[in-house]
């Protein structure tokens, strides 16, 4: 079995390459530094400074967020709630276990068609 | 007959379904959860032979109470005294020193009343509230700063971060008893956050009779715990409340005739953690236990002889401070820290006509450093000092300084790890047994007693792989100034003895959602007398198919012979289903003691054995929001 570590950057190499599909390297940005090792580990993803430069903003503790051309995914239930206007999704714990959703509307606003293994995880959240 | 039910039991066991093993998010999720359990962060392997109850485990087995997940134990096993308390028994004894098992909520050791000994609450003590639960044997760690034991049962509140919403649950069996629990944990910004939870519960037991007196032991419990947290500072308040039947109680000839115990035990504890690891922690605990006994054969009430009415209120009270700070190179951990409690003790009991009131203060002062060093990347050693002084203020008990003295070394050889331990430690005399103000009732107290002390050496060996681990585990105890109490003498220190205690387990995980573990255990005492089961072991499967979750357990017990009463060997299966309606709405349905085989007791004045769990059938609704 591997460890916590290793599922967590398979869990999130899943969400990039669904919300990514046609992009050969994804820049991602984070609001948490000591995630940058994970993030940067994960074939096909680049980890960048500048929020400017990102293709998606990941978000572990940024209650307010503004729009931006960005996508937004959320890491924590709170962050969640507080950027419903923006978030493309979320990756949290709730009720002890992790959840995994993709909001529904912001999935059309930006033209992504998900997988099928992931159609399971739309919600709509208003 | 025994033999055949048996064998079938043992093929239901071990028939599973296996698990699709596809990489799927599913699959990726499910891993994660279980590979980010909080018991991973928690648990330190160098305090001992670690076993690890995980949040799954008690959801799956519908554990409700700390005394369902001490079924599973093998050294000690659980059992239960005359008057309805848990109580801790190692195979071939009688029983053990109540101070040698300690129970810490988070940080909190709750064991800390009067009789030195969380008996009277930890059976009740119920778990929704819980994560995991680590048992740690062969321990006397000072890493736990606290006061000294060799079994250390430590509770893992659940992490409001981790939760972010709340659970109800109702729970009753076919014989009327009740279960209503519900918590709710969230994360209101990013540094605060909060976890609250109640439980109110009654259980209904068995009656039995002798010489046409009942004996009940149905008890009403209320646990109630409170936790806060903002940035670096905790707060955590607890409750705790038990009252039961008398049970046996505590009659010559056992013919219980009225009474109850009532126990009350609060605490609320605070915690400031500094930078650089440094930590301080302050803590008051109130103990309130009231326990009234009538038995027309009498009870003993030490220099007041035997009585009809037996009555004792207790209220302790303890105030504590403790700091402790560890230092960290790459190699090396050092632990020091201290603590000062101020115990305080108000007995009052009726025994028939006579009566007695006395109050007892001391104060405890430790000192406690422990330093692991990693000799090679697979190699630890470990090194564990504590002194302890105690300060009576009543001028007629001597004060005392005692020690513990611990060495460690830990060897990772690939798959194999292997542990030894040599632990000097002591177990603390409870004031009772001291001090009783000159009257010796209810106990003819010694004041010159001293406490007794075990040497352990415990060895360990497990090996594990990817879907296998076994363990093998020794000790050797070699106790010296047990405490006896003889009716004449009072309590006296006895001659040194030694226990021997062999343990085995073996668990195969077929996937994520299915495994099966066997154990057994042995234990030997000087005399090579055999007071209770010398053996015994487990059967346990843990399966899931589609929304259905299942655990089976078989937990078997030697014959034993006690008071020339014979008890045959015992077969306590335990069967639960869980069904997932929703992925937030469950459905269970629990049997215990469903062959009704299973363990039973023998006492004191009693014909007959008695059994500690009763054959019941329970049902169970989760909700989470």
């Amino acid at each position: 079995m591997s460890s916590a570590l290793e599922i967590e950057k398979g869990i999130y190499k899943t969400i990039l390459e669904a919300l990514f599909p046609s992009k050969s390297i994804v820049k991602v940005w984070s609001d948490e530094v000591s995630k940058n090792p994970l993030f940067a580990s994960i074939e096909g993803v680049r980890v960048v400074q500048n929020k400017k430069d990102a293709d998606i903003l990941m978000l572990f503790h940024t209650y307010d967020i503004q729009k931006s051309d960005q996508a937004v995914f959320a890491n924590g239930y709170l962050v969640l709630q507080r950027n419903k206007g923006n978030a493309v999704g979320g990756f949290y714990w709730q009720k002890g276990r992790p959840n995994l959703v993709f909001v529904k509307n912001k999935l059309q606003e930006r033209g992504i068609t998900l997988p099928k293994k992931l159609q399971s995880y739309i919600e709509d959240i208003e | 007959m025994i033999i055949k039910t048996s064998k079938t039991i043992i093929a239901v066991f071990v028939t599973t379904s296996l698990y699709a093993n596809s990489m799927d998010i599913d699959y990726l999720l499910e891993s994660y959860k279980v590979e980010s359990d909080l018991s991973k962060i928690t648990k330190s392997e160098s305090n001992g032979f670690v076993d690890i109850f995980t949040r799954e485990d008690m959801e799956r087995m519908q554990a409700r109470t700390l005394a369902d997940i001490m079924k599973l134990f093998t050294v000690p096993y659980i059992s239960r005294s005359n008057i309805n308390s848990t109580m801790f028994v190692k195979p071939s004894q009688k029983s053990m020193p109540t101070s040698a098992v300690r129970i810490f909520v988070n940080d909190h050791d709750i064991t800390a009343s009067v009789y030195q000994s969380g008996a009277l609450i930890c059976g009740s003590i119920t778990l929704d509230a819980i994560d995991h639960i680590e048992v740690y044997r062969s321990s006397a760690s000072v890493e736990f700063g606290n006061e000294p034991s060799s079994i250390v049962i430590k509770l893992y509140t659940k992490d409001p971060s981790r939760e972010e919403g709340g659970k109800v649950r109702v729970s009753g069996d076919g014989d009327g008893s009740s279960y209503i629990s519900g918590y709710i944990g969230q994360t209101l910004q990013s540094d605060i956050s909060y976890f609250v939870y109640g439980n109110t519960n009654q259980m209904k037991r068995d009656v039995y009779y002798n010489q046409g007196y009942p004996i009940k032991s149905d008890s009403t419990n209320a646990n109630l715990y409170a936790g806060i947290n903002y940035k670096s500072w905790d707060v955590e308040f607890g409750y705790f409340q038990t009252k039961t039947d008398p049970f046996l109680g505590m009659g010559k000839d056992v013919t219980p005739s009225g009474g109850s115990t009532d126990t009350r035990y609060s605490y609320i504890h605070l915690t400031k953690k500094f930078a650089n690891e440094f930590r301080l922690q302050a803590s008051i605990d109130l103990v309130d236990s009231q326990a009234n006994m009538q038995d027309m054969s009498g009870i003993y009430a030490g220099d007041f002889g035997f009585v009809q009415d037996y009555s004792m209120d207790v209220a302790d009270k303890i105030y504590s401070l403790i700091l402790d700070k560890t230092f960290k190179t790459y190699s090396n951990s050092l632990y020091i820290g201290g603590f000062v409690k101020h115990k305080h003790t108000e007995v009052k009991g009726d025994f028939d006509t006579n009566s007695t009131d006395f109050r007892a203060h001391y104060n405890l002062y430790s000192l406690y450093i422990e330093d692991k060093y990693n000799f090679t990347p697979t190699t630890m050693g470990i090194l564990s000092l504590k002194r302890d002084y105690y300060r009576y203020e009543e001028d007629e008990i001597d004060d005392k300084n005692e020690y513990i003295f611990r060495l460690g070394l830990i060897k990772n050889i690939a798959n194999l790890q292997l542990k030894t331990f040599y632990t000097r430690t002591y177990y603390t005399s409870p004031i009772i047994s001291l001090y009783s103000d000159g009257t010796n009732a209810p106990l003819i107290t010694n004041r010159k007693l001293k406490s007794a002390q075990p040497t352990l050496y415990s060895l360990g060996a497990r090996y594990k792989e990817k879907n296998q681990l076994a363990n093998f585990r020794v000790s050797y105890i070699e106790l010296s100034n047990p405490i006896k109490y003889d009716t004449n003498a009072g309590f006296i220190n006895g001659d040194k003895t030694f226990f021997i205690q062999y343990e085995v387990s073996y668990t195969y995980k077929f996937d994520l959602k299915n495994k099966l573990t066997v154990d057994a255990y042995h234990g030997r005492r000087k005399d090579a007398m055999e007071y209770s089961p010398p053996y015994g072991g487990h059967i346990i499967v843990y399966n899931s198919y589609k929304k259905f979750d299942f655990f089976n357990m078989l937990d078997y017990r030697a014959p034993y012979s006690d008071y020339g009463i014979d008890v045959e060997a015992s077969y306590d299966w335990t069967s639960s289903v869980r069904y997932h309606y929703t992925k937030d709405l469950l459905f269970g349905i629990k049997g215990e003691n469903i062959l009704d085989k299973g363990y039973k007791q023998v006492y004191k004045g009693l014909s007959y054995p008695i059994s500690v769990f009763d054959r019941k059938v329970w049902f169970n609704v989760e909700y989470q929001f």
